[in-house]
């Protein structure tokens, strides 16, 4: 369900506690009335009670027409804060009043709505666990007009799930086939390997390979890239990885990070799973992606 | 349900403390409420009221505080017991709306949390119902009304997160109310009402009902005769009867004891003693005020009756049970009319002059009599009598002494209808004529704008009636030889002859208009009481006294062919459902039905707003298309499509099925993707 | 159309520089047959402008210094007797002119300046019972020191409500102004150049705004406007009926403008603040809130919702 709007389907209604009590005043005025027969007395019980009823369908109404969506949420890792959207428009000419929102992990909040008016409200919580997180559901509520009763919406089942990726362990090089001599990845490459061309500089590009041709020329850190017959291509196993399963593929994806940051041409072998090695831009994605559901 | 248990709680949520403006309008809306009781409640009241707010407001403001469970107890014992000296009761109407007050003034010194504001407004609906116990006139129940929305307008500020829209809250509780009003009308009409209350109707909630009473005895001074109270409202059906023909038939008095005439509680009590043609009968309805008694007046003469009345004596009414409220009754009355038979008993007490004293007056009845040739002869002859002998109408007379009909006849010669009345009668009984007193009213005044005749307690009247042979009991009105105005321009019109000292029984047609011409002003103002006694005798008879007896009476006008509380009942729950269904339909229908131009571009807007691209309500599309483009350039080629084509349909006018098809189309591909992931991995 | 008017707008900002949005309005203004009032200070630009604009659109310029001892036949002309053939002929004054720049308007009385605006109104003039009609197209283009100067009569707002618009020029960004410093002498170009189009055309055009179209959706929103000019607490006064058609055409002129024949609400909102600015105002409770310098326009855009 892309949104979620309120409608006579997925609101309830129950009296507050000051509705109780109005309706006990209500009783004993309805038995003076009758007791003394007295018709004014009648009417007004009748006024207090139908105007009650009045409330309800204005109760009711406050709500009626709003509508619930979630707005951007991007995948964040296991132990990171989670932000997501949370969308709250009133689609109609109505004002509304005193529309309390409650989102689990947040601070309730109570505002108006004037016509038309939509609000963003930026929530974040901690996420723990890899794999889908559902994002929490909201409840809508008001007890406009008199605070006699209390109007609540189911709270939405949007199912709105956001991607939690494992999280990285702590770094440790790449399995040992791939490293060679050198301590670092990036070195890795032999020198020479074909010129293929420049590239920005990142953090942690070895110094042999800055162009300096350009940096004298005034254009800033470049890099030079090789692209060769022996260009390393990494394939992550499940079996270079040690530990039990979750710390296996936070190392895992620890190094696909890496890999990733680094443009090295890289793949995935898990058991069941293979990934042939790229460098494209969503082989992260992909990666992590099956990691997080892993 | 797993919704009611989870951690949204109806009574969960912030709620919001009340304020000092809480508080004062608090206070004001108590006053409001409370305004129509000051004058009944004890004069020390004022003095708690003043000490308990002020200190209430100090609390707030001074940081004094709040008075401890002790204080408040002591303070709650000495109320009750002052209470107690004097009402000598805490039970009732007057000690518990007393009690209430005090009650809810001292809740003001512990209100601390929302709930003890709202029980304190509350209190206040209450304190404002029972104001209805002691007078329910239209104008009290409008103040009333107005105060309930003031109540439910301080409701709303209490529970109202955003309070400075005061103005749009009492709107808002009087549209409450107003969108109320139709159910509230039809629970009026058809709730069940119980004939009398719960528990038999409280003794405080009738006294100080004035009213005739049921035994006359002339010279007494008669407070009727002065108030302008009225005593019923009679609306006819025919043509209305002529100003002599308008005597309201009472009771009929034929025991005279010591000055006084008293009703023969052995008298017939049957509806059949007179004889009559259909075509001098006349209907009317009658809306009696109530008395707490019995009797029913009803135009001379009545012939019949509706369920729950009995006849009196002497074809009078009654009805079954004591008036303690209004009553409305359909009467017929015949306008010519002869009496049957009597039978000796009857006689022989109408015949009865053992209580006359006096050996002058006896002499003066037998040399009339002696004089004349038939009883009819005899009639004329006393009523002669008075013409000729400077008897004068007066409403205050002199007092009478030991022989009140001998000093009446002979000596002070100066009194009003009941003198008239019971000297007139007892001449005919001195001379062996039976004779009988009537008493009810006479007269009445027209109202043009309500279409009905006001007979006011001032209208009240006696005169008398005589056996005659020939005719049966036959009306005599001896005031009319005296003052004949009295008749023929009522009550109001021999007041004001009276005070301009103007001498009754021979004015000129012509002094008489002069006299009673009004001037313009008191005309209007004359028209104005009218007007408005039209208006409260709807507002009672439609409002006030509707009773089990117009709902029956309602149902069998519907067609309903048994009338009872089931019937009521299922009428009520389905008209009130299918109303509160209309107002729901009313109010749940969305303002406008969207244009299906502008609700695809809300489906653009809603997608765009979802990648944290919110269109401001002041922006246009190609102003938010700009920006749009500012902030992502690459959704160039989808957002134009869907911009031009709206632009196309909602502002350039070209409304045709390929450029809808266009924008949907153009809304369908719009799928801004999110944009690329930012790995923070540090 | 479009390139004639690109031309008119590249001649104008040769010549006044830096004032691209008041130019574009200025051209709005006299599409839509209004009258245009710039309040600043002196030596902004006003009388270039004006002279500017009616060099490029071919039409004969005159300019009226208000002072306080003006009369109103110092504006419309007056009757001078002619001994030749003992007459009287009416000398026509210097409003008989297609552009006319009224210069410092609030420095004269008010009776001179009622003569102004009823000329405006009306596009004729009575003078001993003859009407003279005044040439078409009519343009006046007034200007106005800022109020806290003094010896000013300020206009009453009933006469402010003629002005179809009020733009001030302010002092031109460090770009322009440099320019203006370096290239020659403006005022002698201004001499040398040409016509670029004629009377007929421009009256042309002020026939084809009528034509730009309004769609109910915009009509929604025009209205929108108006009511919550009049109903919204905020404003003192709410927008006259008057100004409404002016809005109305406004948006059509500046439509017409942008080379488009429908009027879209932002062309409403863009010509907004010059056309409303100066005939309504924000109520006095709320400007102890509001920001004094806002245009209450611009709050009225922000508090109207548009599809």
């Amino acid at each position: 369900m892309e949104e979620y709007c309120l409608s006579r389907k997925n609101l309830y209604m129950l009296p507050t506690r000051h509705g109780f009590i109005f309706s006990i005043v209500l009783l004993a005025m309805l038995l003076v009335a009758v007791n003394y027969n007295n018709s004014l007395a009648y009417l007004m019980s009748f006024t207090l009670f139908s105007t009650v009823l009045a409330s309800m369908l204005y109760t009711q109404r406050n709500l009626d027409g709003l509508c619930i969506s979630y707005g951007d949420c991007r995948p964040v890792f296991a132990g990171k804060t989670l932000t997501y959207t949370l969308i709250l428009s009133n689609r109609t000419k109505r004002d509304r009043f005193d529309i309390g929102i409650e989102i689990k992990g947040e601070q309730s909040r109570r505002r108006d709505f004037s016509a038309y008016e939509s609000l963003n409200i930026e929530c974040s919580t901690t996420v723990k666990e890899r794999g889908w997180y559902p994002l929490p559901p909201v409840q809508v509520n008001t007890r406009f007009p008199l605070g006699l009763l209390f109007s609540w919406c189911k709270p939405a089942e949007l199912e709105r799930k956001s991607l939690v990726y494992p999280a990285p362990a702590e770094w440790q090089d790449f399995p040992a086939r791939y490293t060679g001599n050198s301590a670092k990845p990036g070195q890795s490459r032999s020198n020479n390997d074909d010129f293929s061309g420049l590239r920005q500089f990142r953090n942690g590009d070895s110094p042999q390979h800055i162009d300096w041709k350009t940096y004298a020329r005034g254009k800033g850190l470049h890099s030079k890239e090789f692209h060769g017959g022996d260009m390393p291509q990494m394939i992550f196993s499940w079996d270079d990885a040690h530990g039990d399963k979750e710390q296996r593929i936070s190392l895992l994806t620890r190094w696909i990070i890496e890999a990733g940051a680094q443009g090295i041409r890289f793949g995935l072998d898990m058991p069941g799973y293979k990934l042939e090695p790229s460098n494209d831009e969503r082989q992260v994605t992909k990666c992590l992606n099956f990691l997080a559901l892993y | 349900m797993s919704f009611l248990t989870n951690k949204f709680h109806i009574s969960s949520g912030q709620e919001l403390p009340p304020d000092r403006q809480a508080l004062l309008s608090l206070i004001c809306a108590f006053f409001l409420s409370i305004s129509p009781h000051t004058g009944r409640l004890p004069a020390w009241f004022a003095l708690l009221a003043i000490v308990v707010l002020t200190w209430r407001y100090k609390i707030i403001t001074a940081n004094v505080h709040q008075p401890g469970r002790f204080v408040r107890i002591s303070i709650l014992i000495i109320v009750i017991f002052l209470l107690f000296l004097h009402y000598q009761t805490l039970l009732g109407r007057d000690a518990g709306v007393a009690m209430l007050i005090a009650l809810t003034m001292l809740k003001f010194l512990e209100l601390k949390s929302l709930r003890d504001y709202m029980l304190v407004v509350f209190l206040c609906l209450f304190i404002v119902m029972t104001s209805f116990l002691y007078s329910q006139s239209l104008w009290l129940g409008f103040y009333l009304l107005a105060v309930v929305i003031i109540l439910f307008t301080v409701m709303m500020y209490l529970n109202h997160r955003d309070r400075s829209d005061l103005l749009g809250m009492l709107k808002r509780a009087a549209s409450l109310v107003l969108v109320g009003l139709p159910v509230a009308i039809l629970l009026f009409v058809l709730f069940p009402r119980l004939q009398g209350g719960l528990f038999g109707l409280p003794g405080d909630s009738h006294s100080g009902l004035t009213g005739m009473s049921d035994t006359m005895k002339p010279g007494t001074i008669n407070e009727l005769n002065l108030s302008e109270k009225i005593a019923f409202r009679v609306e006819f059906l025919a043509p209305l009867p002529t100003a002599q023909q308008r005597y309201w038939r009472g009771l009929v008095l034929e025991n005279y004891q010591q000055g006084t005439w008293k009703e023969n509680k052995d008298g017939k009590s049957t509806g059949s003693l007179v004889k009559y043609s259909d075509n001098d009968v006349i209907e009317y309805t009658i809306l009696q005020e109530a008395t707490n008694k019995k009797w029913i007046f009803a135009l001379d003469i009545p012939i019949s009756k509706r369920a729950g009345l009995r006849w009196g004596s002497g074809q009078t009414l009654r009805s079954d049970s004591v008036m303690h409220e209004r009553q409305q009754n359909h009467i017929k009355s015949a306008l010519v009319y002869k009496f049957i038979d009597m039978s000796e008993s009857e006689l022989a007490i109408n015949m009865d002059v053992s209580a006359v004293t006096g050996e002058r007056v006896t002499e003066l009845a037998k040399h009339l009599y002696r004089q004349s040739a038939s009883d009819r002869d005899y009639i004329n002859k006393v009523l002669a009598y008075y013409r000729n002998n400077d008897f004068i109408y007066n409403l205050q007379p002199p007092l009478l002494g030991e022989h009140p009909i001998e000093n009446f006849m002979l000596d002070t010669r100066a009194g009003y209808c009941e003198h008239y009345a019971s000297s007139f009668t007892m001449m005919m009984r001195l001379a062996g004529v039976p004779a009988r007193v009537v008493i009810g009213y006479q007269g009445g005044e027209w109202n043009e704008q309500g279409n009905y005749l006001i007979v006011r307690q001032s209208d009240a009247h006696a005169w008398s009636e005589v056996w005659l042979d020939e005719s049966g009991w036959v009306r005599i009105d001896p005031t009319s030889a005296v003052a004949p105005e009295r008749i023929e321009y009522g009550i109001s019109a021999i007041r004001q002859l009276i005070e301009q000292g103007q001498e009754l029984g021979n004015l000129s047609q012509q002094q008489l208009q002069t006299v009673l011409t009004l001037s313009i002003l008191s005309r209007s103002l004359k028209n104005f009481k009218l007007f408005w006694d039209g208006v409260n005798t709807r507002w009672y008879k439609w409002v006030i006294g509707f009773g089990s007896k117009n709902q029956i009476s309602m149902l069998k006008w519907f067609g309903f062919k048994q009338a009872n509380v089931r019937i009521l009942i299922i009428l009520l729950v389905a008209l009130v459902s299918l109303v509160v269904i209309i107002q729901a339909w009313i109010l749940f229908r969305r303002k406008k039905v969207l244009d299906p131009a502008v609700r695809q571009y809300q489906i653009y807007c809603q997608r765009l707003s979802r990648i944290g691209i919110v269109r401001s309500n002041s922006e246009g599309p190609r102003a938010f298309a700009r920006r749009v483009l500012l902030l992502r350039p690459d959704l160039r080629e989808l957002v134009l499509p869907v911009v031009e084509a709206y632009i196309a349909i909602q502002y350039a006018g070209k409304i045709s099925n390929e450029q809808h098809q266009k924008l949907i189309r153009a809304v369908r591909n719009f799928k801004p993707g999110r944009r690329k992931i930012a790995l923070n991995n540090s | 159309m479009n390139t004639r008017f690109n031309e008119i707008r590249k001649f104008l900002n040769e010549i006044v520089l830096g004032k691209e949005k008041q130019i574009e309005l200025c051209l709005c203004c006299i599409l839509a047959r209004g009258h245009l009032l710039i309040e600043d200070l002196p030596g902004m630009g006003k009388t270039l402008l004006a002279h500017t604009l009616a060099t490029a659109l071919g039409l004969d310029f005159s300019r009226i210094q208000f002072t306080s001892d003006m009369l109103p036949a110092d504006i419309t002309g007056v009757s001078v007797f002619e001994t030749a053939d003992s007459s009287f002929r009416f000398h026509k004054g210097p409003i008989f002119s297609s552009v006319v720049l009224a210069d410092e308007i609030n420095r004269a009385s008010p009776k001179a300046q009622s003569a102004l605006l009823e000329a405006m109104e009306e596009r004729q003039v009575s003078v001993e019972g003859e009407t003279y009609a005044l040439p078409e197209p009519f343009f006046v283009i007034a200007t106005q020191n800022p109020l806290e100067q003094t010896g000013t009569f300020p206009l009453p707002e009933s006469q402010l409500d003629r002005f179809f618009m009020r733009i001030s020029l302010g002092y031109p960004d460090r770009k322009s102004e440099r320019l203006l410093m370096e290239k020659e002498d403006r005022r002698e170009f201004l001499a040398k150049a040409e016509p670029i189009i004629s009377r007929t055309e421009l009256i042309g055009w002020q026939q084809k705004v009528k034509l730009v179209k309004t769609r109910p959706a915009l009509l929604d929103y025009v209205q929108d406007l108006i009511e919550q000019s009049r109903n919204s607490p905020e404003f003192s006064n709410g927008i006259s009926p008057r100004a409404a058609l002016d809005l109305l055409n406004g948006g059509r002129a500046w439509a017409l403008l942008a080379g488009r024949e429908y009027v879209m609400p932002e062309d409403i909102q863009d010509i907004l603040p010059a056309t409303i600015g100066h005939r309504f105002s924000l109520s006095m409770e709320q400007e102890g809130h509001v920001n004094i310098g806002l245009n209450p326009a611009h709050r009225l855009l922000e508090i109207t919702p548009v599809q």
